[in-house]
């Protein structure tokens, strides 16, 4: 061809970075760069992409060895891992790690596979039940990475975690892959987490239970990054999205926690028009919510947004014109769930844009305030949410180090005395988010304010509001139920590690000695 | 604790199950002035020897006045087979009070004495258990007077609504206007013999409205106190009975101001433009001992 650019003349050219490379119509990659999607059959010339979930598996190349990741929106109703597994397992795949945004007790049946060495490497922001159990006792051969939803997101874009194949389970798919969590019988919301895995897997493949005509009408992930759609009767059940974490109650001492919560709220500088605000899925924070709102339209304060997981209690605010917009990672309710679809002010962000530490602006960082639980929390203000009292692996990071690093004043809110323990120790069994970033804590006992925030002490004895210190808190709670046994490790035997956000480690979990 | 005495006003009496351990601790953070635990209606038959060991053994254990909460136990009744187990079960553990229930003779509180005497000379118990009387029958309200003027020991009365309804064949009422005489006529009792007295349980621990206006109502009869199911209600009457930042400084000038004219040798005295005498300060005494229940003030402030 005479028009045909000179491959010889590009050359000469010096002051770009990277080669250029001449227009062949004989060849279709029309880029220099090699991305990871143009592996695809046909160059992506794709008119339908569905195919079986075992086709699916097997033209992705998944093969012994790689890592698949998983999302949690559906928490204890997830279905989608268990069919993946299924045929993973059936195609005598073995060595897999999993990297899923987190384990619920939908996922017990992983033992099994753990046990015949399907799986072999789990990297999660949580694990509950009786894989936390499992993995607690020693006998997961390797050991666990446990990251916050925003340390996830940051690993993914590292490259820190490599996702080989990434299975996002939606409610509603064309057959190109656009897809999203709010349209079909299986809604669960926003799919913050598989946002990222989409993105930057080598192979995406969505599993949907409701295939819609193309083109979707709602786009959270596009096709533009998936490569193969699965359609199978159920991918989760949405009414176990709410999990028992999850409630508004009336329990006394939780009352009691959430009137604490309130008055630091209300009495500090911060609480004015435009605020924003996170609220944690712990009952007493969900209480709170009752005299903030009364607080808000008393004073005619609204905020400015409400971030994180969404629960029903912040779509009121947005309907009732108490905050202008809720950004939402996920949804945990199908209060939630049903605004998200219908609400324009209710969006969906990827937990990169969330919590990723290293990105140039997570939307952790514009947090005035944050209510988050805790299993523990000792005398430097550290936070523990991993492990139970009695060391086992019992629960999630989530976005905990995130949004307390991020928020401007950072609440943690749990009872006294769980149980017959002591939730305030000397030191906690794990360290997942360090005092340094957790300005309150409140207990039923009464508020405790880390020194360093001389700011927010002011301002409560300015409005007679007594707090306490930590250890009078741990005294109080040692006089009713005595001081724990320490907890008995196999220090030979490290099960997981604690990736603090921006990828350091904070804390190894040990083997318990006794289970 | 040895000989603990309360040191603030009774507002609130939560009754608590006493057959269940977690509430033994649990108990503790709603701080109520007094903890009732309930040996008698919320116990069935066939646990309340179990019961009962489990109270004398958490009560022996565990110091309540530690923490600057009374307790009381409500007993079976008198004419039961458990009464005497129960007093002795009292007597040897930390128990500063017992909640008689039923009472409607003074021979009622003759044997419930004679019987705490027996077992703390048994025991060597140093200081005397107290009791807090429940009238639950037309017979009890109308022997009030005469029944809680016959001990030392008495420290208040109570009115229990469900079994006084029933034995007075009334119908209970929005405005509970079928208790009015009852109320009227024990707070009378109590004013007459500066007793501790107080109202009925409020059934519905959902409805904090209804209860609060409960409160404020028989607050406004004489009542110092309402017994209560939920720990939320503690919260509520603290709520309603708490003065006001206005309220304490008030009376603590008025206070001081008297406290001068005393000093000077005045009787009646002018406090804000008005003519003040003993008796509005002490209402004003009131508050402030009040307020000082709620930390709002010390005792060397006025």
């Amino acid at each position: 061809m005479s028009d045909k650019l000179k491959q010889t003349e590009l050359d000469k050219i010096k002051d770009i970075s990277y080669k250029l490379k001449a227009y062949n119509p004989q060849e279709l990659k029309t880029s220099g760069f090699s991305t990871n999607k143009t592996s695809l059959p046909n160059y992506g010339v794709n008119r339908s992409k569905i195919v079986s979930l075992e086709e699916a598996i097997k033209n992705s190349g998944l093969k012994s060895g790689m890592t698949i990741s998983f999302h949690h929106h559906f928490r204890s109703g997830d279905k989608t891992i268990k069919l993946v597994m299924e045929i993973i397992d059936k195609l005598k795949i073995k060595d897999i790690t999993i990297a899923s945004s987190s384990f619920t007790d939908a996922h017990n049946f992983l033992v099994d596979y753990i046990k015949r060495g399907v799986v072999t490497g789990l990297e999660t922001s949580g694990c509950r039940d009786e894989l936390g159990k499992f993995v607690s006792s020693g006998e997961f051969k390797n050991t666990m990475i446990i990251r916050s939803h925003g340390g996830r997101a940051r690993a993914i874009e590292s490259g820190d975690l490599k996702i080989d194949v990434a299975f996002i389970a939606a409610s509603s798919s064309d057959e190109m892959g656009n897809c999203n969590g709010v349209i079909g019988k299986s809604a669960c919301g926003s799919l913050g987490y598989g946002m990222v895995d989409a993105q930057y897997a080598l192979k995406t493949i969505i599993i949907t239970d409701h295939l819609v005509d193309y083109p979707n009408k709602v786009i959270s992930i596009s096709q533009s990054l998936v490569d193969y759609v699965v359609v199978v009767d159920e991918i989760g059940d949405p009414n176990k999205i709410v999990s028992k974490e999850i409630r508004l109650t009336s329990a006394p001492k939780e009352e009691i926690i959430a009137d604490f919560i309130s008055k630091v709220i209300v009495n500090t500088e911060l609480f004015k028009n435009g605020f924003s605000i996170q609220m944690g899925t712990g009952g007493a924070s969900l209480s709170a919510i009752k005299a903030l709102t009364d607080n808000m339209i008393a004073k005619n304060i609204k905020s400015s947004f409400c971030l994180g997981g969404i629960t029903g209690h912040q779509v009121k605010w947005l309907e009732d014109g108490l905050t202008t917009a809720l950004f939402d990672t996920q949804c945990f309710d199908t209060l939630a769930v049903n605004s998200i679809a219908n609400n324009k002010n209710h969006i969906e962000i990827s937990a990169s844009m969330y919590a990723n530490a290293h990105n140039k602006s997570p939307f952790v960082n514009k947090l005035d305030y944050v209510i988050l639980s805790a299993l523990e929390v000792d005398l430097d203000f550290n936070v523990n949410v991993i492990t139970g009292s009695d060391g086992v692996i019992r629960g999630a990071q989530g976005g905990h180090p995130d949004t307390a690093q991020g928020a401007k004043i950072t609440i943690v809110a749990l009872p006294l005395i769980r149980g017959r323990m002591s939730c305030v120790v000397d030191r906690v069994t794990s360290i997942v988010t360090p005092g340094s970033s957790v300005d309150v804590i409140v207990t039923d006992y009464g508020i405790a304010v880390n020194p360093k925030r001389k700011d927010i002490i002011e301002s409560l004895n300015n409005k007679n509001i007594k707090t306490v210190s930590l250890k009078e808190m741990m005294d109080f709670a040692y006089s009713i139920v005595g001081k724990p046994k320490k907890i008995e490790y196999d220090y030979s035997k490290p099960v997981a590690v604690v990736e603090y956000r921006d990828g350091t480690i904070i804390d190894i979990i040990y083997k318990v000695k006794e289970l | 604790m040895k000989n603990w005495k309360i040191n603030r006003s009774r507002r609130h009496m939560l009754f608590v199950p006493a057959d269940k351990p977690a509430m033994y601790r649990d108990v503790v953070f709603y701080k109520p002035d007094t903890i009732m635990f309930d040996l008698e209606d919320a116990v069935s038959y066939s646990e309340k020897d179990s019961t009962r060991i489990l109270l004398r053994e958490i009560l022996t254990d565990m110091d309540y006045n530690k923490y600057n909460i009374e307790t009381c136990v409500r007993v079976n009744g008198i004419d039961t087979e458990w009464f005497e187990k129960d007093i002795e079960a009292c007597v040897q553990s930390n128990v500063n009070m017992i909640r008689l229930p039923k009472v409607e003779k003074v021979s009622d509180i003759d044997y419930a004495v004679k019987t705490l005497e027996t077992y703390e000379k048994k025991y060597n118990r140093e200081d005397k258990v107290l009791l807090f009387l429940a009238f639950e029958s037309a017979l009890g309200i109308l022997n009030a007077f005469e029944i809680a003027k016959s001990s030392e020991r008495i420290q208040g009365i109570a009115l229990g609504g469900f079994d006084y309804l029933l034995d007075l064949k009334g119908d209970k009422t929005i405005e509970r206007t079928e208790l009015l005489y009852a109320r009227q006529h024990l707070v009378h009792v109590a004013r007459a013999l500066k007793l501790d007295v107080f109202d009925v349980v409020y059934s519905n621990v959902n409805d904090k409205d209804g209860f609060v206006k409960e409160f404020k109502f028989v607050k406004s009869l004489g009542f110092n106190g309402k017994s209560v199911i939920h720990p939320n209600q503690i919260r509520y009457i603290n709520e309603i009975l708490k003065p006001t930042p206005d309220q304490v400084e008030y009376a603590l000038e008025m206070v001081k101001a008297f406290n001068k004219s005393v000093e000077d040798g005045v009787g009646v005295f002018l406090f804000r433009g008005t003519m003040v005498d003993k008796p509005v300060v002490e209402k004003q005494i009131e508050i402030l001992k009040l307020a000082e229940d709620f930390d709002l003030v010390k005792k060397g402030d006025y």
